[in-house]
């Protein structure tokens, strides 16, 4: 049996944290999620050897550390430079998802008004980024 | 060609009394009819003549036409005779002439050969009207028009200044409303999110059977989120409020306000075990509602964003112009107050100094402390409107302290 899934998101709203899980749960409810309200919380987890998320998905503007020098930081850590990181955020700016990418983000998402919308661009990216779906590198 | 008899129709008339009318015509005309010789000495002089330059027949007959003429003008008159000698009249001339008294009149010339029966030119016949009082009235019209004119354009320059100041202002405020316009209406979409999705969620949850746990929290988030909203919209009017100068400026007592607003703050000073120090703060002319906002906004700031014991200490100067931000240096006025606000909160990096005065600038997440994020950018429209300014130092974790200029 495959382990399950392993996410991490990074948002510092605790409503869009409930969000996130409550959809999560309802398109795979096996998913372990797990969450860290700011970059430099998410920077303390990942550090940690035994800590080892299969996708990691986070918001840009988060306070005390924003999304992309938090980005940043994760693809300095060497298990982490190819892990697929997807930031998922409201802002639909043209130079905030240029930005995502030259920062090296995996993908970029933007957070829907709607339930609907937020559970099929999350399922899309699941689906895509499923590292069990991937040949093991 | 014309002779003299055939202009009086005298063809019947006996010479004597041909030429006595003639006489009697030149005689009585108001303009100065002179003859001379082509050497320029005066042959006839009417009463014309007389009248306008004061000098009688005798007086003048046998003399120089130069004895009119001013200093700087005998140039003409050698001009005057070649063209005569050439046949050419001289048509309304309009030069100066100078009288019997010294007095300088301005003329007009109408100067004509006078040919004899042969057509040989003997000699010039010279009309001198006195054009002075024309010439005067002709001055004061030009100098009343170009008064006019220049008042005019003086007027129209000094429109178009007010216009175009008036357009920066209104280009200006325009963009403030944009931008605010933009910014309240981001920052609404977030709440107004949140109860969309979390509505949808409750609905679900109904559908499914109805968790009462997970309803009870859905329905705290919508809930919170309104709440959010409506603090907002508050604070959006608020903000605009403050751009409409309808209130009145009075002498205001600094002191009173702070013990106002530290009065509204008596629970949170008691629950949190606040010290408060306020030093003695000026008189100052402005708007007293707007002072009240501003130290307000400042004490709950100071009191929100504690971690300890909240120290809180209040003082004015004034400020030296070496003292001054960039941004008042400029100013016209040198003398301000500078009220200090130091806290021993949580404090912020010195490099968002600036963006904390931001409309709905934010530097902590809603979780970890709320607010609208628009109390600060309050104060600062309040220092600006009162020609003053507002400027923040802070370290994280050392407070911060907020320096308030305002004009003496």
């Amino acid at each position: 049996m495959d382990q399950p899934l392993k996410i991490l998101l990074i948002d510092d709203d605790s409503d869009d944290r409930e969000i996130f899980s409550l959809v999560m749960q309802s398109i795979y409810p096996s998913l372990v999620t797990d969450s860290a309200i700011d970059g430099v919380e998410a920077l303390h987890k990942l550090k940690n050897d035994g800590y080892d998320p299969d996708l990691i998905f986070l918001d840009l503007n988060m306070p005390r550390m924003n999304g992309l020098d938090c980005l940043r930081n994760i693809r300095q850590i060497e298990r982490f430079t190819r892990r697929p990181v997807i930031v998922f955020s409201t802002s639909s700016n043209p130079r905030d998802i240029s930005a995502s990418h030259a920062a090296g983000a995996t993908d970029y998402i933007v957070k829907g008004n709607e339930i609907s919308t937020i559970k099929q661009s999350l399922a899309q990216v699941l689906k895509k980024y499923n590292p069990r779906s991937f040949a093991h590198e | 060609m014309n002779d003299l008899f055939t202009d009086i129709g005298a063809t019947g008339l006996e010479a004597a009394a041909a030429q006595t009318w003639l006489a009697a015509i030149i005689h009585s005309s108001d303009d100065a009819i002179i003859s001379k010789t082509l050497d320029g000495i005066v042959s006839s002089w009417n009463e014309g003549a007389r009248r306008i330059f004061g000098y009688h027949a005798d007086e003048m007959i046998g003399q120089h036409i130069t004895k009119l003429i001013p200093p700087d003008r005998l140039e003409e008159e050698p001009a005057i005779l070649e063209r005569l000698k050439k046949g050419e009249r001289v048509d309304h001339f309009e030069t100066k002439r100078v009288t019997k008294n010294g007095i300088l009149l301005d003329i007009s010339l109408s100067i004509s050969p006078i040919r004899d029966r042969r057509g040989q030119i003997i000699g010039a016949s010279k009309i001198a009207r006195n054009i002075t009082d024309q010439k005067q009235a002709e001055r004061i019209i030009s100098e009343g028009k170009e008064r006019f004119r220049l008042e005019l354009e003086a007027t129209v320059q000094e429109r178009t200044r007010e216009l175009a100041e008036l357009n920066t202002l209104l280009a200006k405020s325009n963009h403030e409303l944009e931008q605010f316009a933009y910014i309240a209406s981001h920052d609404l979409q977030e709440p107004l999110r949140k109860i969309h999705v979390f509505s949808e969620i409750l609905e679900e949850t109904i559908s499914k059977g109805g968790d009462p746990a997970s309803m009870a929290k859905s329905l705290n988030r919508i809930k919170n989120a309104s709440v959010r909203m409506s603090r907002l919209i508050k604070d959006v009017l608020e903000y605009s409020r403050l751009s409409r100068a309808e209130l009145t400026v009075a002498s205001v007592d600094l002191n009173e306000i702070m013990k106002e607003v530290l009065a509204e703050f008596d629970l949170s000073v008691t629950e949190k075990k606040a010290l408060i120090s306020v030093g003695q703060l000026p008189v100052i002319k402005g708007i007293g509602v707007q002072f009240r906002q501003l130290f307000r906004n400042l004490i709950g700031n100071s009191l929100k964003f504690s971690q300890q014991q909240p120290c809180i200490s209040v003082s004015a100067e004034t400020a030296g112009r070496a003292e001054l931000p960039e941004v008042l240096r400029a100013n016209g006025a040198t003398k301000f107050f500078r009220i200090t606000l130091q806290d021993n909160g949580i404090g912020f990096e010195q490099q968002h100094a600036h963006t904390i005065f931001g409309i709905f600038q934010r530097l902590n997440s809603q979780d970890a402390y709320n607010g609208s994020g628009i109390g600060l950018a309050l104060c600062k429209k309040i220092a600006e409107n009162h020609g003053g300014a507002i400027t923040a130092i802070s370290e994280p974790g050392k407070g911060a302290t907020f320096n308030v200029f305002l004009p003496v």
